[in-house]
């Protein structure tokens, strides 16, 4: 049972890793997806605010993960 | 038109950054074990490669619809993008090393030398599978780069946007076999970080823009809004590298961006 329960985690960890293997960055896209999708279809906002919430928050990831390696960098 | 050169050239440049990886260890494995077991591996990798690409490449493009697919491409090309870019930015500003071809070259040069590998004839299981699985590898991703690209550009009226990626893909593929052969070393001279730099905003680029469109959002301009969104990555770009620049530093040693 645990061997294939830690054969299933590596499978999963392997995905992660080949499509991001970064945590902000992986987070925050899927957060943007997931906010724009629901600002597009459901509450039907403008364009223009779709656009820079999506935008934003996919570079919020980047941002915030080149931010912690910055402060590894630094302490 | 535009759309065939900015597709051919994301393509070319996604592409010619996995074959060079590719390249490589086909290369060591050639000088090192046999190049008759490196060949054969990398021939047996490029079967595998046709025969999964047939069976699912043209199921994905008849069985599942271009917005879901536009949507599900974007957050991969994204995803992809975005982890390139960072692994650039962080060389770049020389919070991380630099990634050098030659030194993985040594390395794995010093490796096979240890293991007592000499170069003979013989077919050399150890040769071909690390040739194959190298290959295979690197060769599936410039597979995704061809369908998920091509499929971008596939309309009722326009359905050879795979043609034009696999074009791009092949290209890519001529040069760093010729480049190679010329100077018959592990292609330590292309700038392999500036082609990162570059793919990973161009991957960001069109994953911001496709996936745009997968969640419904009707950009200005079309196609045309791909060179303002490219143009916001490289901004962001430069004001990252400059910032992550400005950071006071105690690391004496750059860690390797592909640790």
């Amino acid at each position: 049972m645990n061997s294939a329960v830690n054969a299933f985690t590596k499978v999963v960890k392997s995905i992660y890793d080949f499509l991001c293997g970064d945590l902000a960055i992986f987070i925050a896209t899927l957060v943007a997806f997931v906010v724009s999708g629901a600002l597009v279809s459901i509450v039907q906002a403008p364009r223009i605010v779709a656009v820079i919430v999506f935008v934003g928050l996919t570079v919020s990831g980047l941002v915030l993960s080149l931010g912690r390696e910055r402060n590894a960098g630094r302490n | 038109m535009v759309q065939f050169w900015t597709m051919f050239a994301a393509a070319f440049l996604a592409s010619a950054v996995e074959f060079v990886e590719a390249f490589t260890i086909v290369l060591v494995i050639g000088v090192t074990v046999n190049w008759r077991s490196s060949f054969l591996g990398m021939g047996a990798a490029l079967v595998a490669l046709a025969v999964i690409v047939g069976v699912f490449g043209v199921g994905l493009i008849r069985v599942i619809p271009i917005e879901a697919l536009r949507l599900v491409v974007g957050v991969l090309l994204l995803l992809f993008g975005l982890k390139w870019l960072k692994k650039a930015l962080l060389r770049y500003s020389g919070l991380k090393a630099v990634h050098d071809e030659e030194a993985i070259y040594e390395a794995q040069l010093e490796e096979l030398k240890s293991k007592g590998i000499v170069g003979s004839k013989r077919l050399d299981p150890f040769g071909l599978v690390t040739s194959f699985k190298s290959v295979l590898l690197e060769g599936l991703e410039v597979a995704f780069i061809v369908l998920t690209f091509g499929l971008q550009v596939n309309s009722p009226g326009h359905r050879n946007g795979i043609a034009i990626a696999a074009l791009g893909a092949a290209a890519a593929l001529g040069l760093v076999v010729v480049v190679g052969a010329v100077v018959r070393a592990p292609l330590q001279r292309v700038p392999e970080n500036t082609l990162k730099f570059v793919v990973g905003v161009m991957l960001a680029t069109f994953g911001t823009f496709w996936g745009g469109e997968g969640l419904g959002v009707k950009w200005w301009g079309g196609d045309l809004c791909l060179f303002p969104i490219l143009c916001l990555y490289l901004a962001l770009s430069a004001a990252l590298v400059v910032w992550l620049k400005s950071a006071p530093r105690l690391r004496e040693n750059p860690t390797n961006a592909d640790e």
